[in-house]
């Protein structure tokens, strides 16, 4: 019977991620600028918690470094548009719009902090993984017996509907491997990032959002 | 254009929901004598859930002696819950039986969740289940100053909903549990996403019974 079963699978049309790594000159100066703002302890550095969901007790603004982080992200907005015809063409408004880096910060996450499930203004967004602190391989055995054998601790997770409309969870097991790695996504797909356990040390990414100028 | 002029009528489409209520006092005893147990035993004699089960938490274990205790009330909430939404003869077909008559509780268990602890967002098997919060270790008040800051309403320690609104928008509903909700049990669609995030402000455990109805 193997044999004689001829079938086709079919994805359904959806919209995805985008993982990349960051050009290494652009990350050596988000890494300088934070390096920096930890040095001098964060003093008279803009505090950005208010515009944000995440449980973190420093999350500061990174806009002065915008003009030079912008040129790469609007290239791989196009990256994403050429796979996936999104953003769609314009409908929300008249006119014509170009798209812009709007909101770049830094999150300082500590032990135990979190950010639970949210999503961000704007049309596409990104988190950029400067520094992880833990071994992934710890953090998993923290709660060794989940049920699917895959913890959650420390993890990066989309949420989402797939086509009959239930809710699933995408993790992503960011570990030192992902450090200078982004992941670009429609700025309104849920995200969430749960805590971490064997590390004292902080978790540094970097945040940012890319909307349209309405011209 | 004036106010008296203007009549509209605001229509909330159809939708299912959640329902909560009071745990029978005598029900509440039996579970509390259970629990009792099993935190002076260490766990010892407890049989371990967690590989069933989501919870990011290191102590969650079957309770299953305690299932003749609390399933007619459950099948009961049931009844009401199918009674206000007509949920289950949208179910009939797809199972070719009665929904409503077939529900069992099949599963018990009781978490026991300690700070820094999570459930991450999850769904159950079976048609129907539910959470009753017996212990509440937090003032919930100094649980939302841990973050003053955040955008909104700071949600350490809360249990979420998350669901899809008439939009497809992804939505969520936050339940505060305090000390109030001691003796509260809340019931829902067992494949209604939720989740539980930690707290911070107590060295206590804060213990939750969970469970599921199928269809037997």
């Amino acid at each position: 019977m193997e044999n004689k079963v001829e079938c086709r699978f079919e994805e359904l049309p959806n919209l995805g991620v985008v993982v990349a790594p960051m050009p290494s000159n652009l990350l050596q100066t988000l890494k300088d600028r934070i390096f920096k703002m930890a040095t001098d302890e964060f003093k008279n550095e803009q505090d950005v918690r208010d515009r944000l969901f995440g449980h973190v007790d420093r999350e500061y603004s990174l806009a002065d470094l915008i003009p030079q982080i912008e040129p790469f992200m609007l290239e791989l907005v196009k990256e994403y548009g050429t796979k996936w015809d999104f953003p769609y063409n314009n409908q929300t408004f008249k006119g014509t719009g170009v798209m812009r880096l709007t909101d770049l910060w830094v999150n300082f996450q500590k032990k135990h902090e979190f950010n639970p499930p949210h999503f961000h203004s704007g049309v596409l967004s990104f988190a950029l993984w400067i520094t992880i602190p833990y071994d992934i391989k710890e953090e998993e055995a923290v709660f060794p017996t989940i049920s699917g054998g895959i913890p959650r601790t420390s993890k990066f997770s989309f949420h989402y509907s797939t086509i009959t409309g239930e809710h699933w969870s995408f993790s992503l097991p960011v570990d030192q491997g992902y450090e200078g790695t982004l992941v670009l996504f429609p700025a309104k797909l849920i995200h969430s990032v749960n805590p971490f356990y064997t590390s004292d040390g902080y978790r540094v990414s970097v945040s940012g959002n890319l909307k349209f100028e309405i011209q | 254009m004036s106010d008296q002029e203007i009549r509209v009528n605001f229509n909330e489409l159809p939708n299912i929901g959640v329902l909560s209520a009071q745990v029978p006092d005598n029900i509440l005893e039996g579970l509390n004598a259970a629990v009792d147990r099993i935190l002076e035993e260490q766990f010892k004699n407890s049989e371990p859930m967690n590989r069933n089960l989501l919870g990011h938490m290191r102590h969650e274990y079957k309770l299953d002696e305690c299932i003749p205790l609390l399933e007619s009330f459950v099948v009961y909430l049931a009844t009401l819950y199918d009674q206000k939404w007509n949920w289950f003869q949208s179910l009939d077909e797809n199972y070719n039986t009665n929904v409503a008559k077939s529900l069992k509780l099949h599963d018990l268990w009781v978490n026991v969740q300690q700070k820094h602890e999570f459930n991450p967002p999850h769904e159950h098997t079976g048609i129907m289940s539910f959470n009753i919060w017996l212990r509440i270790p937090y003032d919930l008040k100094e649980e939302e100053a841990y973050f003053p800051q955040t955008s909104g309403v700071s949600r350490t320690s809360k249990f979420s909903f998350h669901y899809a609104n008439l939009l497809g928008q992804h939505s969520n509903f936050m339940v505060e549990v305090d000390k109030l909700h001691e003796g509260t049990i809340v019931m829902f669609p067992s494949k209604l996403n939720h989740s539980v995030n930690p707290f911070y402000t107590s060295d206590e455990y804060r213990i939750s019974i969970a469970g599921n109805l199928r269809i037997v």
